[in-house]
């Protein structure tokens, strides 16, 4: 037989039962690979269409969502006014004392007449000076010192100076913390 | 190429299998993989854009539940005690009130400490306004009076409606029956408008019920002024037709 001549015959190749088995096995894998790739394509293909769909639908709904707080913008201002503003105001509202109490705090103390002078500090110590007539009445004004402490309406009192005239008359520097 | 040609013509079969299973790894590894993956990200980017917009429609219900016009009043109540700007003439108009109200006489006013004349979203907080947490306007009042109009000034004055804190303050007791002499130092408070909202998804600030009583507690708060500043109409959404004019 020429190189030109063709033989339609096909020549059984499988001549192993074997190599039969495997190629029938592997035919069966290629085409349960394919299916499942064909498969999963179809899957992801699937999902991906249904995602964007949904990205779509909720970023129009987020710009509807959004023209509508838009047009309410005043009525947010005021609010976001509103909410600095009573936050200030509970801060202030926080640090104030009701240095008025400490009247009565001083009026147990001594009497208008003995005061000369009074002076409150950033810490909120009063600090006071009397003109007394006498060591008794000075004595009368650390009893009182003492029982508004035992009272709590004081803290931490002091005898900062303590000078006893020609006259008899004492002057006295007292300090202290009203208790509110 | 006649044993290539045998070699494909014998093993036919087998080369194609091969071939269909080498394309469907290469599919795998090249398409499915990256797919899944991005398909992963895209579930995450929704979860992502869902929670925004729940974000937004829960800004929006708030929104729609509160009505304008009640926190306008409650604004206009809150502006008295906390204006938007140092507010100077109801600063000395409120004392001045107050001094009449108790009896005593203003004998001095004036602004202490550093102030500026710049508006009040451009001056920097001082120390002491960084500490308290608040801007604050620092003036001094001397008074002349009783001691009990002066036990009626200093108690009256925290307690009205424009928020005034006393910070120190010095009694003169004189030998006779002349009136104490009072010199007080205090503050007042305030507190610019914002001037931008930010975007739609900025967190809505909400009232909480501490919030709330305060501002019962302000409007129940005696309002003494001579004369009361008008509310600024809320600019903001608005666009200014001259950004001049006040």
């Amino acid at each position: 037989m020429s190189n030109s001549d063709i033989n339609l015959i096909r020549k059984d190749v499988s001549s192993s039962r074997k190599f039969s088995v495997l190629e029938e096995k592997l035919r069966l894998v290629s085409v349960w690979f394919l299916g499942g790739v064909f498969v999963i394509g179809i899957a992801i293909g699937t999902a991906y269409l249904y995602i964007s769909l949904r990205v779509r639908s909720l970023e129009a709904t987020k710009v509807t969502l959004a023209q509508q707080i838009n047009l309410q913008s005043a009525k947010e201002g005021i609010l976001l006014s509103l909410k600095e503003r009573t936050s200030v105001a509970g801060r202030a509202l926080e640090v104030a004392k009701p240095w008025g109490k400490m009247f009565t705090v001083l009026q147990e103390i001594a009497s208008e007449a003995q005061y000369n002078s009074l002076t409150v500090d950033d810490t909120g110590k009063v600090t006071t000076t009397l003109f007394l007539g006498s060591i008794d009445e000075s004595v009368s004004v650390v009893l009182n010192l003492v029982r508004l402490v035992n009272e709590r309406m004081l803290r931490t009192p002091q005898l900062l100076s303590f000078s006893y005239k020609e006259d008899a008359t004492v002057q006295m520097t007292i300090s202290f913390f009203p208790v509110f | 190429m006649q044993p290539i040609d045998k070699i494909l013509r014998n093993y036919q079969s087998m080369i194609v299998s091969g071939a269909i299973i080498l394309f469907c790894v290469i599919a795998l590894i090249f398409a499915v993989i990256p797919s899944v993956q991005k398909i992963q990200e895209m579930f995450v980017q929704v979860s992502d854009i869902a929670a925004e917009a729940e974000g937004l429609q829960k800004k929006l219900n708030v929104l729609n539940a509160l009505d304008e016009q009640t926190l306008r009043f409650q604004l206009a109540s809150v502006l008295t005690a906390v204006p938007g700007d140092r507010s100077f003439p109801s600063l000395f108009e409120t004392v001045e009130g107050v001094a009449a109200r108790t009896g005593v006489v203003v004998q001095q006013m004036g602004l202490s400490g550093g102030t500026t004349l710049a508006t009040p979203s451009a001056a920097k907080l001082s120390a002491a306004d960084r500490k308290l947490g608040a801007r604050t306007v620092p003036f001094s009042v001397t008074v002349n009076g009783s001691i009990s109009a002066v036990q009626e000034f200093i108690t009256l004055a925290p307690n009205v409606r424009r928020l005034l804190r006393i910070r120190t303050f010095a009694i003169a007791f004189p030998p006779d029956e002349r009136p104490l002499t009072v010199s007080i130092e205090m503050d007042a408070f305030y507190e610019p408008l914002p001037t931008s909202l930010g975007t739609a998804k900025t967190i809505l600030p909400e009232l909480t019920a501490a919030d709330n009583e305060i501002i019962e507690r302000l409007g129940n708060m005696e309002l003494i002024t001579q004369s009361a500043e008008a509310l600024p109409e809320p600019f903001i959404g608005q666009i200014k037709p001259n950004p001049f004019v006040p």
